[in-house]
C-alpha cells in the first residue's frame, strides 16, 4: 500500500489523475475490509457488502473528507467511517422495526446476551463505546478497528501506531468493560 | 454516575496489570493485589472473566457481519402478509435492502395494489431532515408521466416515513437482458421511451441517479416505466449527499455509475445521460459497457476505459453509434447535455423504421417554434436608461423578506436594469430578480437555497452559491446548471468578460478560478504563509478583465486591518493597493470603494498603474457590514450602487465579566477597540490590547476601570500573564520577524525571549514560570506547539502536519489542553500529560476550540458545532490519568443566561479568559448586530457621477 501513500501525496498536490487512480485502490481496501468478514457468507449477503463499502467510501470521499496522511491513518479513518455507516444502518433498522409496530425491547433491559444482528444491541455497544472513549480513547479506537471494521490485530496495531501486545491487551480490556457495561454492572462506564 | 472516574481508573489499572501476566498467573496475582478488599477482587474477577471469554456477540468484525446479515433476516421488523400498515394491507415482501423493506400491499379504500417502501437511516429522529425528505417526495410525486412509476404519496406511520408507489407489473429490462441482446429496432423503441421519461424528470429538476436495467420495467402492453425515483435527486437543496447516503438513497450501481459519481462529486442530470448510454449499449450488445468481476475494477474501468465500440452490431445506425459515444464521454461538460436531444435522435431513428409513430416529429416542430418565440422575446426587451440621479428604496412584497443573514444578498446587473436578490419565502432562501422599473420581483427557476448571487458580464446569467456549490441560471429562469462544487464556505465571486469566474472557495483560502462552463478549478492566489495570511476574499474582476481586486487578512487580525490587493489573472502575481481596508470595489468614476468600520470610503484609483492615491473620504456613512467576515450588503454596477444603510459597525467593545448565572458586569466605562483580555493570576486586574493596526498597545485595566498603558508603539498581540503576575509575554512583529517579548506591567523596555521568521504566540507558562509553551507557524505544517525554558533553546512539543495550537498549561503544570485536527480534520480539544506527553485524551468529538483552564479542577472550551457554546469540564487527576467528571454548557439554556449566551454567539469564537473568581471575561460589541431594525436597501442611479463631483470638491 505504499502506492496509496504516494497517491495520497500526489492528490494533496492537486493531481486529479492521482485521485482517479486512488479511487479503486481505496475502494478496494474498503472492500477488502468488508469482504474478509463476509466471505464465509452466502453470495447474496456479500452483495450487500458493496452497498456498505460504497456508503463508507462516500463518507470518506464526500465533502473532501478523504484527508488522510498515509496508509495506517487511512485504516484508522476507514474504521471510523465503517462504524458510522453500521450505526446509521442500525438506527434505520431500529426505526423500521419500531415503526412497523413490532415488539420493541425496552432500552434498559437489553442485557448482555445481545446479538450483533440486533440494532438495539449494536446501538448500546456504540453508546458504551463512546463512554469508554471518554475514559480511555485508545481502548475505544482499538475496539472500533477490531469490532466495527474487523481489522486484524496487526492491522489495528499499524493503524493506531501501537504494539501488537498493546492491541491484544487493549482489545481484552475494552471487551471486559463493554461487557460489564452491557450487562449493567454497577455503572461500569458512565 | 454510579462509579466515579477514580474508581474506574483504579480497576482498569488492575485489570491491565493482570492481563499483562500469563493467564494462569492472573488470579493469583489479583488475590495478592486485592488482599483485604473482597469487593475489588470480586469486581475484577467479573472483568477478567469478560476479558478472557472468547464467546458472545463481541467478536472481531461482528458488527460488519451483522450488517450484511440483518436486512434479510425475517426477524428484523419485516411485516408479514396480512399485517396492516395504516390503511394498507401487506400482501408480500417484494425486497429488502439498506434502505429498509419494499412491500406489495393493497389500499382497500381504493381497491388498488401499491408498493410501499420504508425509508430509514439518517431520518432517524431528525424532524428537519424528515421535512426536507417529505418535500423531496412531493417533488417526486409531482412527476406525472406515463413512463415513470407514480409516487402516490409520502406517509408517516408510527413515526416511520413510507413512500407509497405505483405497483408496476411486468418484467424488468434486466430480466429481459438476461435472455440476450435486443434487436436494434426494439432497443431503439425502449431507449426512446427511457429518454422521454428522463427528459420529463429533468424538466422538473429531478435526476434519477441510479438508472440501470433492473430499474426499467417493461409492461405487458409494451410500455416502459422507470422505477426507483426514490433514489433520485431533486434540485431541492438541503439534503446533503451525506444525508442521502445515510438514507441509503445514493447507493448507485457500479457498472452504471458516471465518473463523477465514482468520484463522489456532485451529480446532475448528465449522470443520467451517462447511465442512459450504458443501458442503451447493453441493450444493443447484450453486455455491459464497463465490465469487470470486481467492483473496484469496474470503477477503474468507468474512469479510464472506452467501451468496446466494435461490439455494437453491424446494423447499428451510425447516428445511434454517435449518440452512444456522446452519452459516454467521461467529462460531463463534453457529454450530451440533455436527454431531449437523445429523445429527438431516437424518434427520428424510429420514424425511419416502417412502423413508427409520427407524433414525435410534430412535437419537435412545436419545440422549435417555442424556442424561436423566446429568442424574440429576449431581444425585444430593452430597459430604458435611468435618469441622472435617482434613489429608490427597495421594497419587497409582504410575503418576502430580504435574506439578511449574510453579506452580499443582492447584486446589480451590469446595465443596472435589474437586481438579483436572495429573499426568504416560506422559510427558504430563494433567488429572485427584480426589474428596477417593476415592483414585484420574479422568482428565478426552482432555486430554493441561494446566497451571494452575481451576474455574468453580459447580464444574461446569474451565478450563486448553494451549499458549497456554484450554479448558474439564466436571468429569465430555467434549470440551474452546476459550475463547480469545490467551494466550502464561499466568500465572494466575480465573473470576468472572458468567462472566467474568480471565487474565494472558503474563509481560509486563496482565490481560485474556474470557467463558467465548469471544468477544472485552478488556484489563482495562494496565502503567503510567512505573512500568516488567513484569507483572500471578496474578489472583483477589474474592467480591464486582466486583474482581480480582493481583500487579504492575516490571522487574528480584524477586517478593519485588512489589505486590498490586485492579482494578475494571467500570472497570479499580486501587489498591495491599500491597507486598513476590506471589500474593495472599482467605481467607474475612477475610484476605489472600500469598507472600514462599517462605512464605505472612496479613494482615487489609477486603473492603468493599479495604484490608489490621495486621502480616503467617507462616502456612505453606515452600510450593513459584518466585521467578522468583512463583507458588506452592497453592490455596484456602472453608474449605480445598491446598499443597505446601517449604523457604522464600530470596532469599540466593552470588557465584560459573566458569571455562571449569566450575570454581566462591565469592567470598563467607555468602549474602546479592545482585544484579547487576560485576567491577572491574582484576579486584581486585566491586561488587554487596545488599538488597530500600528497604533496598538498593551494596557492594564485596574479596579475602578483605570486604564494604564504598558507599551508604546509595540503592536503587541495576545498577551499572556506569567504565573507570578510580574510580567506579560506578548508576540509582536519586527519587520519580517516575529518575536515573543516579556514586558513588565510597571513599564520598562521589553525583553526579547524568542525570535522567529514565522508568526508565533505565547500560549501558556508552567506554574514555576520557567518554561513557556508557544505556538509557531510552520509553512508546511500550519501551527505547531513549542516550548522554551528560561535561557534554553526552543524545543518542539507537538510539531506534526496537523493543526496544533492554543495550548494552555494547567495550574498544576501536569497537563496541557490544546486544539488539534489530527484525527479527521475537525479541530477538537485534546488533553496531554505535560511535559512527557505520554497520556493523551481526546476531550471533544464534534468540533471545539480555545481551551482555557479555570479554577483547579475546571477546564473551559468553546464548542463549535451548532450555534456554539462555552463548555465547562470538571476533571480530576487520578494517578497519572486525567479523568473527566462532567462536561456541560457553562450557561445552560435559561432566560437568565440568554444575554450571556447571545454575547458569546455574536462574538463567535473571539478570545475569552477565565479570571481567578471563576468569571468568564469577554468582549461585548457596543451595538449588537440585531439590536436595531434594519433599514431597507436603497438603489442609487447616477451615483458614480455624484461621487466624481464630491471627490473633486474634496480638498
Amino acid at each position: 500500500m505504499g502506492q496509496v501513500t504516494q497517491l495520497l501525496m500526489a492528490r494533496d498536490a492537486g493531481d486529479r489523475e492521482a485521485f482517479d487512480r486512488l479511487v479503486p485502490l481505496v475502494y478496494d481496501e474498503l472492500r477488502r475490509i468488508a469482504r474478509r468478514q463476509l466471505r464465509r457468507r452466502s453470495p447474496q449477503q456479500t452483495l450487500d457488502s458493496s452497498g456498505l463499502v460504497h456508503e463508507a467510501w462516500l463518507k470518506l470521499a464526500g465533502a473532501q473528507r478523504l484527508r488522510v496522511n498515509d496508509h495506517p491513518h487511512f485504516l484508522a479513518v476507514a474504521a471510523t467511517a465503517m462504524r458510522q455507516v453500521l450505526i446509521d444502518r442500525a438506527r434505520g433498522r431500529l426505526r423500521v422495526k419500531r415503526g412497523a409496530g413490532a415488539a420493541t425491547a425496552s432500552l434498559d433491559g437489553v442485557g448482555g446476551a445481545g446479538d450483533a444482528t440486533d440494532p438495539e444491541w449494536l446501538l448500546d455497544v456504540d453508546r458504551a463505546l463512546d463512554a469508554l472513549g471518554r475514559r480511555e480513547p485508545r481502548l475505544a479506537r482499538v475496539f472500533e478497528c477490531r469490532f466495527f471494521a474487523g481489522l486484524g490485530e496487526d492491522e489495528t496495531a499499524t493503524a493506531l501506531g501501537l504494539s501488537l501486545r498493546s492491541v491484544q491487551r487493549d482489545w481484552m480490556r475494552a471487551r471486559a468493560w463493554l461487557r460489564a457495561a452491557l450487562e449493567g454492572e454497577a455503572g461500569a462506564l458512565s | 454516575m454510579t462509579r466515579d472516574g477514580a474508581e474506574w481508573a483504579r480497576l482498569d489499572a488492575l485489570l491491565e496489570a493482570a492481563l499483562d501476566l500469563p493467564q494462569a498467573e492472573r488470579r493469583q496475582w489479583l488475590d495478592r493485589a486485592c488482599a483485604g478488599d473482597p469487593d475489588t477482587r470480586a469486581a475484577l474477577e467479573r472483568l477478567l472473566k469478560h476479558a478472557e471469554a472468547d464467546t458472545g456477540p463481541i467478536q472481531p468484525g461482528a458488527a460488519l457481519e451483522s450488517s450484511a446479515h440483518a436486512p434479510s433476516s425475517s426477524g428484523d421488523g419485516a411485516l408479514a402478509p396480512g399485517d396492516r400498515l395504516g390503511r394498507y394491507e401487506i400482501v408480500s415482501l417484494l425486497g429488502s435492502g439498506g434502505m429498509g423493506h419494499v412491500y406489495r400491499a393493497v389500499d382497500p379504500s381504493l381497491g388498488r395494489e401499491v408498493a410501499i417502501k420504508a425509508v430509514s437511516g439518517a431520518l432517524h429522529g431528525d424532524a428537519a431532515s424528515l421535512r426536507r425528505f417529505e418535500r423531496e417526495a412531493r417533488v417526486l410525486a409531482a412527476l406525472n408521466h406515463p413512463g415513470i412509476a407514480t409516487i402516490y404519496g409520502f406517509e408517516q406511520l408510527g413515526g416511520v416515513p413510507y413512500l407509497v408507489l405505483e405497483l408496476v407489473a411486468g418484467e424488468t429490462l434486466g430480466d429481459r437482458l438476461a435472455k440476450g441482446r435486443l434487436p436494434v429496432a426494439e432497443a431503439v423503441a425502449i431507449a426512446r421511451q427511457v429518454a422521454e421519461a428522463l427528459e420529463e424528470a429533468h424538466r422538473q429538476g429531478v435526476v434519477h441517479r441510479d438508472l440501470k436495467p433492473s430499474n426499467v420495467m417493461l409492461t405487458p402492453e409494451g410500455r416502459v416505466k422507470l422505477l426507483d425515483f426514490g433514489l433520485a435527486k431533486s434540485p431541492e437543496p438541503g439534503i446533503s449527499d451525506q444525508a442521502r447516503t445515510l438514507t441509503g438513497v445514493i447507493v448507485g450501481t457500479a457498472p452504471y455509475m458516471s465518473p463523477e459519481q465514482v468520484r463522489a462529486e456532485v451529480v446532475d442530470e448528465r449522470a443520467d445521460v451517462w447511465a442512459f448510454g450504458c443501458v442503451s449499449y447493453e441493450m444493443l450488445t447484450g453486455r455491459r459497457a464497463f465490465a469487470a468481476s470486481q467492483v473496484p475494477d469496474i470503477l477503474a474501468s468507468v474512469l479510464r476505459d472506452e467501451p468496446d465500440w466494435a461490439a455494437l452490431p453491424s446494423e447499428t445506425p451510425p447516428a445511434l453509434r454517435r449518440l452512444l459515444e456522446r452519452c459516454l464521454r467521461k467529462v460531463p461538460r463534453e457529454r450530451l447535455q440533455a436527454m431531449g436531444d437523445a429523445r429527438l435522435e431516437l424518434s427520428e431513428l424510429e420514424a425511419a423504421s416502417p412502423n413508427a409513430a409520427r407524433d414525435d416529429a410534430r412535437m419537435r416542430r412545436r419545440v422549435v417554434a417555442v424556442v424561436g418565440l423566446l429568442i424574440v422575446a429576449l431581444t425585444v426587451r430593452r430597459p430604458s436608461p435611468p435618469p441622472r440621479v435617482l434613489q429608490l428604496s427597495l421594497d419587497l412584497p409582504p410575503q418576502l423578506a430580504l435574506d439578511e443573514r449574510f453579506a452580499a444578498p443582492f447584486a446589480l446587473s451590469p446595465d443596472g436594469a435589474r437586481l438579483a436578490l436572495v429573499a426568504v419565502e416560506d422559510g427558504r432562501s430563494r433567488l429572485f430578480v427584480r426589474e428596477i422599473d417593476e415592483i414585484t420581483p420574479r422568482r428565478v427557476g426552482g432555486v430554493d437555497s441561494a446566497w451571494q448571487p452575481f451576474f455574468s458580464p453580459d447580464g444574461r446569467s446569474i451565478a450563486y452559491f448553494d451549499d458549497g456549490k456554484l450554479f448558474r441560471v439564466p436571468v429569465e429562469g430555467g434549470r440551474p446548471v452546476l459550475i463547480t462544487a469545490v467551494t466550502v464556505n464561499p466568500r465572494g465571486a466575480s465573473w470576468a468578460p472572458d468567462g472566467t469566474i474568480v471565487l474565494a472557495p472558503s474563509q481560509t483560502s486563496g482565490l481560485v478560478r474556474v470557467a463558467d462552463g465548469g471544468g477544472a478549478v485552478r488556484p489563482l492566489t495562494e496565502l503567503t504563509a510567512s505573512r500568516g495570511e488567513e484569507t483572500h476574499r471578496w474578489p472583483q474582476v477589474l474592467p480591464d478583465g486582466r486583474h482581480v481586486l480582493f481583500t487579504v487578512v492575516e490571522q487574528d487580525a480584524s477586517f478593519d486591518d485588512g489589505e486590498l490587493q490586485v492579482a494578475s489573472l494571467a500570472t497570479g502575481e499580486r501587489r498591495t493597493v491599500l491597507k486598513g481596508a476590506a471589500w474593495g470595489r472599482w467605481v467607474e468614476s475612477g475610484h476605489l470603494l472600500f469598507a472600514r468600520h462599517g462605512r464605505l470610503h472612496a479613494v482615487p484609483f489609477d486603473l492603468e498603474r493599479l495604484q490608489a492615491g490621495g486621502a480616503p473620504v467617507v462616502v456612505v456613512d453606515g452600510v450593513r457590514y459584518d466585521v467578522r467576515n468583512g463583507g458588506t450588503h452592497a453592490d455596484l454596477a456602472g453608474d449605480a450602487i445598491v446598499y443597505q444603510p446601517a449604523r457604522p459597525s464600530l470596532p469599540e467593545r466593552h470588557i465584560v465579566g459573566l458569571d455562571a448565572a449569566g450575570a454581566i458586569s462591565r469592567f470598563t466605562e467607555r468602549p474602546r477597540v479592545f482585544r484579547a483580555p487576560r485576567a491577572s493570576p491574582d484576579g486584581s486586574r486585566l491586561a488587554v490590547v487596545i488599538g488597530t493596526g500600528a497604533a496598538t498597545d498593551l494596557w492594564l485595566v485596574d479596579p475602578g476601570s483605570t486604564l494604564t498603558r504598558v507599551t508604546s508603539g509595540l503592536g503587541p498581540l495576545l498577551p499572556l500573564w506569567r504565573p507570578d503576575g510580574r510580567a506579560l509575554t506578548v508576540s509582536a512583529r519586527a519587520g519580517d520577524r516575529w518575536r515573543l517579548l516579556d514586558v513588565s506591567p510597571d513599564g520598562g523596555p521589553p525583553r526579547v525571549r524568542h525570535e522567529s521568521a514565522h508568526r508565533l504566540y505565547a500560549n501558556g507558562w508552567t506554574p514555576d514560570g520557567r518554561r513557556l509553551v508557544f505556538q509557531q507557524y510552520h509553512p508546511d505544517h500550519g501551527w505547531d506547539l513549542w516550548s522554551v525554558a528560561e535561557g534554553g533553546r526552543p524545543e518542539p512539543l507537538l510539531a506534526t502536519p496537523s493543526h496544533e495550537a492554543r495550548a494552555a498549561v494547567s495550574r498544576d503544570g501536569h497537563w496541557i489542553a490544546y486544539e488539534s485536527d489530527e484525527l479527521d480534520g475537525l479541530v477538537e480539544i485534546y488533553v496531554r500529560s505535560f511535559p512527557d506527553g505520554e497520556r493523551k485524551l481526546r476531550l471533544t468529538t464534534s468540533g471545539a476550540r480555545l481551551p482555557r483552564w479555570g479554577a483547579p479542577g475546571e477546564l473551559f472550551y468553546w464548542r463549535t458545532d451548532g450555534p456554539g457554546s462555552l463548555q465547562k469540564v470538571r476533571w480530576r487527576a487520578e494517578g497519572d490519568r486525567f479523568v473527566v467528571l462532567e462536561d456541560a454548557p457553562y450557561w445552560p439554556e435559561s432566560e437568565s443566561t440568554r444575554a450571556a449566551r447571545s454575547i458569546l454567539v455574536v462574538m463567535n469564537d473571539a478570545s475569552y479568559d477565565v479570571d481567578a473568581a471563576g468569571r468568564v471575561v469577554m468582549l461585548e460589541p457596543v451595538a449588537p448586530r440585531d439590536a436595531a431594525p434594519l433599514a431597507r436597501p436603497v438603489v442609487v442611479f447616477g451615483w458614480a457621477q455624484e461621487l466624481r463631483r464630491r471627490m473633486a470638491s474634496t480638498p
